[in-house]
C-alpha cells in the first residue's frame, strides 16, 4: 500500500454535502488544548427575530445599542431618528420615547451612540452628536445633563463625545469617549468628574523602545509617519455582578512583537482599575484563538448573572462564550443574510437567559435561547466553578455522551473523582481532558498509595535486579581472560562494536583505540543516529503526561530525522571545514563518528528522562533536567576527548574550535538561505514564464 | 548521463502538458434544439399601437400583447391577468436607475467587454424597446419578440464609429396548457466582437406582487420556502440560490463556510396574487439558472420571483489589486432557456396545489409510479471512520470501527424487540475506497468493519430490515494517483485542475483536505466499474448521495456545462440502479427517478432573511410517490423543533446512530457528529416511529396532499383521504375547528376515511 511520508490528514467532509439543516445555519465549535477548533452541538440556537414592527415602529432606523435593565425591560437605541424602543421581558413592545425635553423646551438626541438604565429605571444616554450625557425618565424628560467637564484634561483640542457608559452599584457613571486614551471618564454619583479608570498600560517591548530611542533623533514629519505608543482606547465594557468591570480594547496589531490581539484586551478590572482576568485557558487553544482573532474586532461584550461573558465580534459576526475564568465554551455566530446571521452587529446584551443580539444593518435583534446542550453545559461550568464538582458529574456527562469534544468535561469529571479520593480514575480522566497539572496533582496522590500498598514488591523487585546485576558481572569477570576493563587498556580483541560502548566510560582510550588502531565504525555511528531518532519520537510518544501533554498522534518521525540530521550534518561539515584551517587531522567521516559516538550519554539519558517522566510528578521535573544536564555535559566531555584525539589538537584548541565550529555552523546556514531564496527566485521565474506561454498558447 | 538528461526532459515536459488542461473550445454536443417558426405579423409589428391586442388563444389561456412595448399578459378561465410587467409601475416610488428600468423590461442580460473591462446590463426596456429596435413576430400560439441592442465602437484608425447589433428572441407561446417563455440563446447574432453575453434574467417581474396585493412567493429553499409580501424587510438583501447548487469549481474565496445553506434541488417557484396563483418550472437551462426573490420596498415595491440564467461562466479573480474575470470562449453552450407557467385557481391557488402540479409535472416527465411504503424509521448508520494514529513517529491511517456488520444485527433486534417493525438503514462510510478517500469505483469493504461472516450482501438481502449500503464519494474525492489527477478531474475555466479544500471549523477557513471532481468524460466509466463491482457482490440494493446532488462545468478536453453533466449522470445512473433497490440522499429533481427510498429531506428552509416560513412543497410533490424521511433529528443542530417539524412534512423520522459510545469520535473527522450513540436516543425513536405508524393508520397510507397554516403557528397537514395531522409550535394549547385539540408544542392527528 503506497503510503505517503508526509502526514495526511484525511477528513471524512463528504458530510459537507449531505449536513442535515441546522437550526442554527451555522456550526458551533471550540478550541481544544492541542489548538485545534473542534465542532460542538451549539450552546445557543436562534429563537427570534424582532424587528421595527415588532417594536411598534414601521422600521428601525439606525439601532446603535441595547440595554436590558434590571427589571427586564429591554431598551433599544434608535439614533437616526433619535429616539427609544422600550420592549418588556417577553418582547412585546411597551412605548417608544421619541420626544426629549429639557426644560420644558425640545431637546432632541443626535447621533446617540449608548444607552443605561439604573436601577431606578433612569435613562443614561451618551448623546454623542450634542456632545453630552443625558439622564431621563421613560416620559423623556431629561433630567440632568453631562457636558464636557471643566478640568486641565479637556482643554480646547479636546472634544468631549461620549459613546458607551455603565454605572456601578454605588451610581458612579464610567463613559467611554471617543479619542480619549487615558480610559473611561469617571463621574460619581452626582455626576460631577472624578478623572479617569482603567486605561490599558502601553507594554514597553524591545520595539518600543529602540522606536522611543530613535525618535529623538527624527524630525517631526517622520515621527507622525511612526506609530504612536498611546494606550488604546476601550471600544466597550459591561458591569458584573461583583462590581468588577469588563472592557475590551482593540488589540495593537504591530509586527515583530508580542502579537497582541483581541485577545489580550479583554480585561476584567477592580475598582482601582487593576487588570484581574483570570484566564484558565490552555496555551495552545489561547494561541489558535488569539491567531484567529487577528481577524476580528470586538465591538461589545455582556456578562450574565451565571458568570458567562459574551463578546461580539463584527468582522464575522462571531460571538464567544467564556466562563468566569476565560475558559471558551462556544464561538459561534456569523455574518450572512440568514436567520441567526447578522450584518451589522453593534450590541449584545442578556435578557434573562436568553442572548440579544442588536444588528444595525438589518435593523433586527436576534434574540438567541439555551439549547439543552447549552443548559447542561450551563449547569455544570456552574457547579464547578462554584466548587460542586460532585452535582457537575451528571450535566458533564450528559454533555460527553452526545458530543466528545468538550475538554471542560473531562476535567470536571476528573475533578470530583479526585475529591472522591479515586485518584486513578481521576487520572484517566484528566488525561482525556489533556490538563497536564491537573494530571500531576492525581498521580502524585496515586503514587503514594500505590508505592505503600505495593512496597513490598517494589522493595524485592529492587533487591533481585541489585543480585542479578552482580551475578552477571560475576560471571563475565570469570568468562573474559585477559580483558582489562580499566582505562589503559591492551587487548587487541576488542571489537569495534564493543569499542564504541567502551568509548563511553572511557572516552580518551578509547578515542585513542579508534584513532590509533582505525576501528572506527561507521555502523555503530549509525545504529546511534537511529537511536538519536527514535528518542525523538519515543520522547513526544511516551513522555509523561504529568510533564508534558502532547498529542501523541502528532508525533512525525520525518521531521524529527531530518531535523536531527540537519543539524549532525552541519556540525560535522562546519568542524571538518575548520579543520583544514587548523590543521586537523581527522576526516571527515572520522568527525562524524567522533559525534555520534559522543552522543550516546545524551541518547541514553534521553531514553531514561522519558522513562523517569512517567513516574515523577511536575513539581519533581528538576530531575529530569538533571539527567539531561549529566548527558549533555558527558557528551561533551566525549566529543572534546574526540575532537582533541583526533584532531591532535590541545585541550585550548579543542574548545576555541568547538566554539568556531558553532559560528561556521550559523555561517552556513545562512549561505543555505540564501541560496535557496535566489534558487526560488529562479524557480518561481521560470514558472512564471512558463504559465504565461501556456497561458497564451490556450488563449490565443 | 546525457541520455537520461535527455529523457528526463522529455518527461518533464510531458507531465508540464498533461498537467495544463488543454481547453481547445470545446463543441456544443446539445440535443437538437427546435424553436417554433416564427412569421411576420402586420398587426403584432405595429408599434403605433398602444394597447394590448389578442395574440393567441387556447384552451384556457389567452395571450394578449402591447405593439409599442412588447409588453404581455395571460388571461385565464376565471379572469385573472399576469402581466409581464406590473401595470401600476408608473406609480412606483422605491425603484431607482436600473430597476426602474429592468421593471418595464422582459429581459435582463449582462454582458462582460473584456477589452474595456466594462461589467454591466442590458435592459429591454432602456437598451432596444425605448429606442424602437424590436421587432414583434407570430409564432403558433403566440409571439416572439426580437429585440435589437445596438452599440457604436469607434475603430482605430476610422473617422466615423462602427455600429455593432446584437439580436435576441423570446418566445412566448401556450402550450399544453401553460405558458412557456423561452430565449433562443442559440439564436442570438451577436456582432459586436467584444461584447460577451453572460447572464439573461427572464421575465423578472412576471406576476410581480405590489403593496396593495396579498400573497407570496414560493421558492424552493429546503423544503419550499414562502416570503410573504409587504413584509416591511426592506434591510435584507434578495434571495439568490443556484438551481441545483452553486457551481463548485469556483472558489468562493473569503466566504465564512461556518454557515451553512440549504440547496435548490428542484427547479420552480411559484407566485400567488390575491387568490390566483401560478408555477413557474425552469424547463430549459435549469441546470444554469438561478432563483432570485425580491421583497417589497427592497429594490422596487413590489415582490417578485424569477430565474436567471447563466450562458457563458464567467470566473472572477484578483491578482493583487487588479480584478479581472475569465470568460467562457465561444458561443454559449447552452441553445435555450426557458421558463413554463401554469395557472392555479381556487383552492389550488397556493402552495399545495402548485406542488401537486409540480407532482403531475414530475409524473410524466419521469415516469413516476404511485407507490404506498409503509411507515419506517430511517437509521443513518456511520461503519467506521479514518483517524491519523502515530507509532513513534510513523504516521498511518487505521479506521476506528463505530458500528461494524454485526452491531448493525444488534441494533435492529434492539429496535424490533421494542415493536419498531419498519427499519430502513443506509450505511455510511464503510466501504474500502471511501475511508481511503479513493473514488469510489469498488464494492468492497473496509475488512476491519466486518465482523464474522456476516458481510453487507448478507445485510442486503436481509428480510428483517432494509439495509442501503452507502457509496458517497462518486463524484468528488481526495485520494487519487498522479496521472489520475491530470487526467480523470475537472479542470475550470483557465484550464487549471480544480483543487478545492475542505473547509474546517474556527473561522471557516478552506484550510482542509484537497479534493478533486470527477471528470465528466469519466463519469460512465468509473460508475461502470461501480455497477459491475456492486453486481459481483451481489448487492440487491444501494444509496447514493452526490451522484444525485452534484453538478459542476467541466473545461477538460471537450468539456461539459452542468446540463451535459447531468445528462452523463443520468445515463450512468440508469446503469447503476436498473436491477437495485436504490435510496437516494436528499436528491436533485432529476435523480428522483431512480430512487425508491429519499433520505434527509428537509423540513425547514434555510432561514434566509426574507423568508416568512417554511412549506413542505418538495414533501407534497413526491408523496405517495416516493418514501422520504427527514433530516435526522438527534444530530446536533436539528433544533428543538425537529421532530414537530417532521411530522408537519409528513416523512419518516430520521435518526443518525454509531453503536460505539461517543468518545470513538474523538480526534476524527466525525467528531461533530452529535448525540449518535444509539441507546441515547433508542427510546425516542421508538416514540416517534409509533407516532409515524399511528399517523400512516388515521391516513391509510394515502399521500399528503395540502398544508394550510392555521394560526399563528399552528399547521395542519391534510392527507388524501382527508386525514388531517395539526402541529403547534406555540406554549399554549389550540383548538381547532374542526373540534380537534392540539396541545402546546405538539401534534393532534384526526382521522379521514378509511
Amino acid at each position: 500500500m503506497r503510503r505517503k511520508s508526509v502526514c495526511i490528514c484525511i477528513l471524512i467532509f463528504s458530510v459537507l454535502f449531505c449536513l442535515p439543516a441546522a437550526a442554527a445555519p451555522y456550526r458551533s465549535y471550540t478550541y481544544d488544548s492541542y489548538g485545534n477548533a473542534v465542532t460542538i452541538p451549539d450552546v445557543y440556537e436562534p429563537a427570534l427575530i424582532l424587528n421595527g414592527q415588532d417594536m411598534g415602529v414601521q422600521t428601525m432606523g439606525t439601532p446603535t445599542d441595547l440595554f436590558v435593565s434590571q427589571s427586564g425591560d429591554i431598551y433599544i437605541l434608535d439614533s437616526g431618528p433619535g429616539r427609544i424602543l422600550v420592549l418588556d421581558g417577553n418582547y412585546k413592545a411597551k412605548s417608544i420615547i421619541d420626544h426629549f425635553t429639557l426644560n420644558g423646551e425640545d431637546s432632541p438626541i443626535t447621533d446617540a451612540s449608548g444607552l443605561f438604565v439604573d436601577n431606578q429605571n433612569r435613562i443614561f444616554v451618551a448623546d454623542t452628536g450634542n456632545r453630552r450625557v443625558i439622564r431621563t425618565g421613560t416620559d423623556g424628560v431629561i433630567t440632568a445633563v453631562i457636558d464636557k467637564p471643566e478640568s486641565a484634561y479637556f482643554n480646547e483640542s479636546v472634544e468631549f463625545l461620549p459613546e458607551k457608559l455603565v454605572i456601578d452599584r454605588a451610581g458612579n457613571l464610567y463613559v467611554k469617549c471617543r479619542n480619549i486614551y487615558q480610559g473611561a471618564v469617571l463621574f460619581d454619583k452626582e455626576l460631577g468628574f472624578e478623572g479617569f479608570f482603567g486605561s490599558e498600560k502601553v507594554v514597553t517591548t524591545a520595539k518600543a523602545l529602540s522606536d522611543f530611542f530613535w525618535k529623538q533623533f527624527m524630525t517631526e514629519e517622520q515621527k507622525d509617519a511612526m506609530a504612536d505608543y498611546v494606550p488604546t482606547e476601550i471600544t466597550n465594557f459591561d458591569i458584573a455582578d461583583d462590581g468588577f468591570i469588563f472592557s475590551i480594547s482593540p488589540g495593537q496589531n504591530m509586527p515583530w512583537q508580542n502579537m497582541k490581539t483581541e485577545m489580550d484586551g479583554i480585561r476584567r478590572l477592580n475598582p482601582k482599575a487593576t487588570d484581574t482576568t483570570v484566564n484558565k485557558m490552555s496555551k495552545s487553544a489561547y494561541q489558535s484563538m488569539a491567531q484567529d482573532a487577528r481577524r476580528l474586532n470586538f465591538i461589545d461584550l455582556t456578562y450574565d448573572e451565571n458568570g458567562f461573558l459574551n463578546i461580539i465580534d463584527d468582522q464575522k459576526g462571531r460571538i464567544y462564550h467564556f466562563d468566569r475564568n476565560l475558559q471558551l465554551i462556544a464561538a459561534f455566530g456569523s455574518l450572512g443574510d440568514y436567520d441567526g446571521t447578522f450584518l451589522g452587529p453593534v450590541a449584545i446584551d442578556m435578557c434573562g437567559e436568553d442572548l440579544l443580539v442588536l444588528d444595525s444593518k438589518k435593523a433586527t435583534v436576534t434574540v438567541f435561547r439555551l439549547t439543552d446542550m447549552g443548559r447542561a453545559v450551563h449547569q455544570a461550568v456552574g457547579f464547578y466553578n462554584q466548587g460542586n464538582y460532585e452535582e457537575a458529574i451528571e450535566p458533564w456527562q450528559r454533555v460527553l455522551e452526545h458530543n466528545p469534544n468538550y475538554e471542560l468535561a473531562y476535567i470536571g469529571i476528573g475533578s470530583a473523582l479526585y475529591n472522591r479520593q479515586e485518584h486513578q480514575s481521576a487520572m484517566e480522566y484528566f488525561l482525556k481532558g489533556r490538563d497536564s497539572e491537573r494530571y500531576s496533582d492525581a498521580y502524585k496522590e496515586y503514587r503514594i498509595i500505590s508505592m505503600r500498598s505495593n512496597f513490598v514488591y517494589i522493595f524485592a523487585g529492587l533487591i533481585a535486579v541489585f543480585a542479578a546485576v552482580m551475578l552477571v558481572r560475576y560471571i563475565l569477570r570469570k568468562r573474559r581472560r585477559g580483558i582489562v576493563l580499566t582505562s589503559g587498556l591492551q587487548s587487541r580483541d576488542i571489537s569495534r562494536y564493543k569499542l564504541a560502548f567502551y568509548t563511553v566510560l572511557h572516552p580518551g582510550g578509547g578515542f585513542d583505540e579508534l584513532h590509533y588502531r582505525r576501528k572506527n565504525s561507521l555502523r555503530m555511528s549509525i545504529l546511534y543516529f537511529a537511536a538519536l531518532v527514535l528518542m525523538g519520537a519515543f520522547e513526544q510518544q511516551f513522555i509523561g503526561p504529568q510533564i508534558n501533554m502532547r498529542d501523541p498522534n502528532s508525533v512525525n518521525l520525518t521531521g524529527v530525522f531530518f531535523s536531527r540530521l540537519i543539524i549532525l550534518f552541519l556540525f560535522v561539515l562546519s568542524n571538518w571545514a575548520l579543520s583544514a584551517l587548523a590543521d586537523g587531522k581527522a576526516t571527515f567521516i572520522d568527525i562524524w563518528i567522533i559525534t555520534l559516538y559522543s552522543l550516546q550519554p545524551y541518547i541514553y539519558c534521553g531514553f531514561l528522562r522519558v522513562l523517569v517522566s512517567n513516574f515523577i510528578i511536575k513539581e519533581e521535573a528538576a530531575y529530569l533536567q538533571f539527567i539531561m544536564i549529566v548527558g549533555i555535559l558527558w557528551s561533551l566531555t566525549m566529543l572534546l576527548s574526540g575532537i582533541m584525539i583526533f584532531h591532535e589538537y590541545e585541550l585550548g584548541k579543542t574548545i576555541l574550535s568547538l566554539i568556531i565550529t558553532l559560528i561556521g555552523m550559523l555561517l552556513i546556514i545562512f549561505l543555505v538561505f540564501l541560496l535557496y531564496s535566489l534558487f526560488q527566485q529562479l524557480t518561481s521565474t521560470i514558472m512564471t514564464l512558463m504559465n504565461e506561454i501556456s497561458f497564451r498558447v490556450r488563449m490565443g | 548521463m546525457k541520455l537520461q538528461l535527455r529523457l528526463l526532459c522529455v518527461l518533464l515536459s510531458g507531465i508540464l502538458l498533461l498537467s495544463g488542461c488543454s481547453s481547445t473550445g470545446f463543441q456544443a454536443k446539445s440535443a437538437k434544439v427546435s424553436f417554433p417558426e416564427a412569421s411576420a405579423n402586420q398587426d403584432l409589428n405595429n408599434k403605433t399601437v398602444d394597447h394590448f391586442i389578442p395574440c393567441a388563444q387556447k384552451g384556457d389561456l389567452s395571450l394578449y400583447v402591447k405593439p409599442s412595448n412588447a409588453e404581455f399578459y395571460v388571461e385565464t378561465a376565471d379572469g385573472m391577468r399576469w402581466y409581464s410587467n406590473p401595470p401600476e409601475r408608473g406609480e412606483d416610488t422605491v425603484a431607482s436607475g436600473t430597476y426602474r428600468s429592468e421593471l418595464s423590461s422582459q429581459l435582463v442580460i449582462r454582458y462582460f467587454n473584456p477589452v474595456t473591462g466594462e461589467n454591466s446590463s442590458l435592459s429591454t426596456m432602456s437598451d432596444s424597446v425605448y429606442d424602437q429596435l424590436f421587432e414583434i413576430l407570430a409564432v403558433p400560439d403566440g409571439f416572439c419578440t426580437k429585440y435589437s441592442f445596438r452599440f457604436f465602437k469607434t475603430e482605430e484608425g476610422a473617422d466615423e464609429p462602427s455600429v455593432y447589433e446584437i439580436t435576441i428572441p423570446l418566445y412566448v407561446y401556450i402550450s399544453d396548457g401553460r405558458l412557456k417563455a423561452e430565449v433562443g440563446v442559440s439564436q442570438i447574432e451577436n456582432g459586436h466582437p467584444d461584447m460577451f453575453l453572460y447572464n439573461i434574467s427572464l421575465l423578472p417581474f412576471f406576476g410581480a406582487g405590489g403593496s396593495q396585493d396579498e400573497g407570496y412567493l414560493m421558492v424552493p429553499d429546503g423544503s419550499g420556502a414562502l416570503i410573504e409580501f409587504n413584509q416591511g424587510r426592506d434591510f435584507a438583501s434578495g434571495f439568490s440560490r443556484p438551481v441545483y447548487g452553486a457551481e463548485p469549481t469556483i472558489l468562493r474565496n473569503g466566504y465564512d463556510l461556518t454557515v451553512e445553506q440549504q440547496d435548490i434541488r428542484l427547479p420552480v417557484f411559484g407566485v400567488k396574487v390575491n387568490g390566483a396563483a401560478y408555477l413557474a418550472v425552469i424547463e430549459e437551462g435549469c441546470q444554469e439558472s438561478t432563483v432570485n426573490a425580491w421583497g417589497n420596498m427592497q429594490v422596487t415595491s413590489y415582490s417578485n420571483v424569477y430565474a436567471d440564467f447563466a450562458i457563458r461562466e464567467k470566473m472572477d479573480y484578483s491578482i493583487g489589486n487588479v480584478n479581472t474575470s475569465i470568460l467562457e470562449k465561444g458561443s454559449p453552450r447552452i441553445p435555450k432557456i426557458g421558463v413554463s407557467y401554469e395557472f392555479l385557481s381556487g383552492s389550488d391557488a397556493g402552495y399545495g396545489g402548485m406542488a401537486r402540479a409540480y407532482r403531475e409535472h414530475l409524473i410524466e416527465k419521469y415516469t413516476l409510479m404511485e407507490k404506498a411504503e409503509p411507515a419506517a424509521l430511517f437509521v443513518e448508520l456511520y461503519a467506521g471512520v479514518r483517524k491519523q494514529v502515530s507509532n513513534l513517529g510513523v504516521q498511518s491511517d487505521t479506521v476506528i470501527p463505530l458500528t461494524d456488520t454485526g452491531r448493525v444485527e444488534t441494533i435492529a433486534n434492539a429496535l424490533s424487540e421494542r415493536g419498531v417493525d419498519n427499519v430502513v438503514f443506509s450505511y455510511r462510510s464503510w466501504s474500502k475506497h471511501e475511508l481511503s478517500g479513493k473514488p469510489q469505483t469498488s464494492a468492497a469493504m473496509q475488512p476491519t468493519l466486518q465482523s464474522g461472516d456476516i458481510d453487507v450482501r448478507r445485510l442486503t438481502q436481509s428480510q428483517d430490515f432494509l439495509f442501503y449500503p452507502l457509496f458517497s464519494d462518486v463524484l468528488s474525492f481526495s485520494n487519487i494517483g498522479f496521472i489520475g489527477r491530470n487526467v480523470d478531474t475537472v479542470c475550470n475555466l483557465s484550464g487549471v485542475t480544480v483543487r478545492p479544500r475542505r473547509y474546517l471549523p474556527g473561522l471557516g477557513s478552506a484550510e482542509g483536505e484537497v479534493y478533486y471532481f470527477l471528470t465528466v468524460g469519466k463519469i460512465g466509466d468509473y460508475i461502470r466499474r461501480l455497477k459491475s463491482s456492486i453486481s459481483n457482490a451481489d448487492f440487491k440494493t444501494a444509496a447514493f448521495s452526490d451522484i444525485g446532488q452534484l453538478l459542476y462545468n467541466d473545461y477538460r478536453g471537450d468539456g461539459a456545462k452542468r446540463g451535459h453533466t447531468q445528462t452523463e449522470i443520468t445515463a450512468a445512473m440508469k446503469t447503476v440502479s436498473g436491477d437495485l433497490r436504490t435510496m437516494l440522499y436528499y436528491p436533485n429533481e432529476y435523480a428522483l427517478q431512480f430512487a425508491s427510498d429519499i433520505f434527509g429531506l428537509p423540513s425547514k428552509t434555510s432561514d434566509h432573511d426574507i423568508i416568512d416560513r417554511s412549506v413542505p412543497f418538495y414533501q407534497i410533490a413526491i408523496s405517495g410517490l416516493i418514501r422520504y424521511s427527514g433530516q435526522p433529528l438527534n444530530n446536533s443542530n436539528a433544533g428543538s423543533d425537529a421532530l414537530l417539524k417532521t411530522i408537519e412534512a409528513g416523512g419518516c423520522p430520521a435518526y443518525t446512530w454509531i453503536y460505539e459510545p461517543a468518545e470513538a469520535l474523538r480526534d476524527t473527522g466525525l467528531s461533530g457528529l452529535s448525540g449518535c450513540h444509539y441507546t441515547l436516543t433508542l427510546d425516542q425513536a421508538t416514540e416517534e416511529y409509533k407516532a409515524a405508524a399511528q399517523i400512516e393508520r388515521a391516513t391509510g397510507g394515502s399521500r399528503l396532499y395540502d398544508h394550510q397554516q392555521v394560526t399563528s403557528g399552528v399547521f395542519v397537514s391534510i392527507y388524501e383521504n382527508g386525514a388531517r395531522v395539526y402541529v403547534n409550535y406555540t406554549y399554549d394549547s389550540y383548538q381547532a375547528a374542526d373540534g380537534t385539540v392540539v396541545d402546546a408544542k405538539s401534534y393532534a392527528v384526526k382521522g379521514g376515511a378509511s
